[in-house]
């Protein structure tokens, strides 16, 4: 099995713009809301480096919590991008998966529907229009893993 | 409805009545949205008697089609009202999140009237609101406020625009301040607010924005972005900020010195962009979907300018005021009159500019020692310093200059023709000496001495739209200038109804077209010439409404001195230029009034009678 390409995350280079939360629902949903959106930033308030912004989406894990907690088998992996799907027909949108998820990968829309990160078929609209290229989609490495565990844990922390 | 929202929420602060109002569709075609729609509704709201700082004036804050959409800098909103520094229309807009979050929350704009009897803060919550106390947030500075109001709504995420103490004690051009040090700037809503003792507004909203065509909006959108990343105008506000221009406009004579009365400076080197980018500078900051990204974060960590951590830092005017025209050559100095500014709510450029004028007037011995209480000297900040505190409690001689340098000048009885304003409102930073087309830009403005409604230095130094009749030429020049900043007027008239950043530079046809996609009507540039036209011409009748006339279309003698330095002792033909620019406009050159062809011709026969009758 290939190494699958994942959403990687530098923080330290976004501006806090919205730009990729707003693609986001707009090709998904076909409005614009950051709240529909697979893809957000988190916004801290820092003494030493001032206003922080975490871009925050689903991880695609190689094990995917989401996937096993899920009651109804709704879930499953695309063979050729590694992207953990919602079979729509079978999601019964009970939210399991939502509180399962470590990440906030996992979404509920206002009006209840379920709804995740879905990679855009391998060619993530987020990535492509990121000015700081804060957000990449590239093969995971163990230093990115890394990184990514360490923004989970301040994630949980804070 | 696509692009807009459709719902107008509707408060009066005096028995606290809330209702929402349906978006008035056929006037968001024919006046877009921003301030173009927010002048519409105010000319029905107010006249020439009323009284600014009263429960008379109305307060509009108004976002666009294009606000919180998608493409670049597309984040901002207005906030209009009879201005109480220039007596005449009042409008700023300011980027941030503050904008994009009203629309998410549920409303297009707000309209405020009335006043309220204690200190309130109205919050916003997907379409829930509700007016709060604020008693315990008066007189509390701007960051200090949206901590607290962040805390006690327990989150952290909501956007907050507020005033500081100066807009509490009516400082004629206190401002607004949103999320992180954003400013809806002059003409001085933030006394507005203090007038109606409102404090604050606070949005929250996950609610969406309909789009018309989302296909066309991802392309278009996108291509406008790239359209304004590749530009070297962003490479430079990107790394530099807007003071990444601050060398050029030296060379230029677009920066004068010393109260607009110096055209060189050696010191202007010590204060520039790359001077605060190598000095101050911690990283930047962004708006809503913006590219650019030309805010600057910045701390000063020790000495006597030590910043209160880490704070928005100082924009090209706002060096230009306490820098240049102070001759402050201190870039930490620069920036603690910009923390203070930014904390206590007032507009940075008339603020300087009006201490400037004051150390002008020592200078010439027409104010004293014994009128301010201290010594008033050239590259000396502290005095400005304890002067912004003294406007912002208006505390002895800062009562004075709390209401500008315009009445300042009366109340002391010195010479009109020395005071920097149009319109009584301060003049900025880009000089009519060195760029003949702003000279008509200041004179002609809705909004007094604005260099943002008609950025002609921006032209001339290169920015074209063609399409759109904004052609690049001499710059000291005035051969078809007053045509040239017409049209560039018009064009930035549709920006502010968009609404915006006028930063973000796509084409006029990217332009359009993101217009089109969002909101369904199909907009083409000769749609935009009428649109832009129409804009600028009911924001002149509403002027009119208030008691303006021609006469006042013109520029202080102090901007029209010789200068050495760039502008090589050349100075512009403002009356020859205004003849052309009344011509061209089809406006009466001695009433100002628009013809009743003009307005049949731009639809807007309706005020026909008003103006002419």
């Amino acid at each position: 099995m290939s190494i699958k390409k994942v959403i990687v995350v530098n923080y330290e280079k976004c501006t806090g713009c919205k730009l990729c939360s707003l693609i986001c629902s707009l090709y998904h949903e076909a409005v614009i809301s950051p709240f529909l959106s697979r893809i957000d930033h988190i916004e801290f308030s820092d003494k030493e480096k001032g206003f922080i912004f975490v871009p925050v989406t689903c991880e695609q894990c190689e094990e995917p919590i989401c996937m096993y907690s899920c009651p109804r088998d709704a879930y499953y992996i695309d063979e050729n991008t590694g992207a953990v799907l919602i079979n729509e027909e079978k999601c019964v949108h009970c939210r399991i998966c939502v509180f399962t998820c470590p990440f906030g990968g996992v979404l509920v829309s206002p009006s209840g529907r379920v709804f995740k990160c879905d990679l855009c078929g391998g060619d993530p609209e987020c990535v492509k229009i990121c000015p700081s290229n804060a957000i990449t989609y590239e093969e995971p490495e163990s230093s990115i893993s890394d990184k990514k565990k360490e923004t989970a844990k301040k994630l949980l922390t804070k | 409805m696509n692009g807009y929202i459709g719902k107008i929420l509707n408060i009066n602060l005096s028995d606290f009545a809330i209702e929402t109002i349906p978006l008035d569709i056929e006037l968001a075609n024919k006046y877009l949205g921003g301030s173009g729609l927010a002048c519409r509704l105010l000319y029905d709201m107010v006249d020439k008697d009323t009284d600014p700082l009263s429960p008379e004036n109305v307060l509009i804050i108004m976002t666009g089609p294009l606000t919180g959409t998608l493409g670049p800098s597309v984040g901002k909103y207005a906030i209009c009202a009879k201005s109480p520094l220039t007596d005449i229309w009042g409008e700023s807009n300011s980027g941030g999140m503050f904008g994009p979050e009203l629309k998410y929350a549920g409303f297009d704009g707000i309209i405020i009237k009335g006043k309220s009897d204690t200190p309130v803060y109205i919050w916003i919550h997907n379409e829930k609101v509700v007016i709060k106390d604020a008693k315990k947030l008066w007189g509390k500075k701007i960051t200090r406020v949206q901590n607290m109001i962040k805390k006690e709504l327990n989150d952290e995420n909501v956007k907050i625009a507020a005033i500081g103490p100066a807009g509490e004690n009516l400082v004629k051009y206190a401002c607004v301040i949103n999320d992180f040090g954003r400013a809806a700037g002059r003409t001085g809503m933030g006394a507005v607010f203090g007038s109606k003792n409102l404090k604050a507004i606070a949005v929250k909203g996950n609610g969406s924005i309909n789009i018309s065509n989302s296909t066309k909006l991802a392309k278009n959108g996108i291509k406008a972005i790239d359209t304004v990343k590749s530009s070297f105008k962003t490479q430079m506000f990107s790394a530099l900020g807007t003071s990444g221009y601050w060398d050029y406009a030296t060379t230029l004579g677009d920066l004068s010195f010393k109260y607009f009365t110096q055209g060189t400076w050696e010191d202007a080197p010590k204060v520039s962009g790359s001077t605060l980018a190598e000095t101050l500078l911690i990283k930047n900051s962004c708006c809503f979907a913006c590219p650019i990204c030309c805010g600057r974060v910045v701390q000063v960590k020790e000495g006597k300018y030590k910043t209160e951590g880490i704070v928005k830092g100082p924009e090209y005017e706002t060096i230009g005021a306490f820098g240049g025209a102070l001759l402050v050559n201190d870039m930490a100095a620069i920036q603690k009159a910009n923390e203070l500014c930014d904390e206590y709510g007032l507009d940075t450029i008339s603020c300087g500019v009006t201490i400037a004028y004051a150390y002008y007037l020592y200078e010439k011995g027409i104010l004293k020692k014994e009128d301010v209480g201290f010594e008033l000297s050239w590259g000396d900040i502290d005095p400005a310093l304890k002067l912004i505190e003294m406007i912002t409690k208006r505390e002895g001689f800062g009562d004075i200059l709390a209401e500008g340098s315009y009445r300042t000048a009366l109340k002391l009885n010195a010479p009109l023709e020395e005071v920097a304003v149009v319109n009584k409102m301060e003049v900025p930073f880009h000089d009519p000496r060195a760029f003949f087309g702003m000279a008509i830009t200041y004179a002609t403005s809705p909004r007094g001495a604005c260099h943002m409604t008609a950025d002609n230095y921006e032209t001339d130094l290169g920015s074209p739209e063609p399409d759109m009749g904004i052609i690049p030429g001499d710059r000291q020049s005035i051969e078809g200038k007053a045509q040239i900043v017409a049209n560039l007027q018009n064009y930035r008239a549709i920006y502010g109804s968009a609404i915006m950043c006028n930063f973000s530079f796509p084409t006029a046809s990217e332009f359009a077209s993101l217009l089109t996609a969002v909101t369904g009507n199909k907009i083409k540039i000769d749609d935009l010439k009428i649109l832009g036209e129409r804009l600028i011409n009911l924001k002149r009748i509403f002027n009119i409404k208030m008691g303006l006339t021609a006469k006042n279309d013109k520029l202080p003698e102090i901007l029209l001195r010789p200068l050495e330095g760039g502008t090589e002792g050349k100075v512009p033909d403002i009356d020859s230029m205004l003849k052309d620019y009344y011509k061209y406009r089809d406006w009466n050159p001695e009433t100002g009034k628009p013809s009743k062809k003009k307005l049949e011709e731009l639809g807007l026969e309706e005020f026909i009678k008003d103006i002419w009758e």
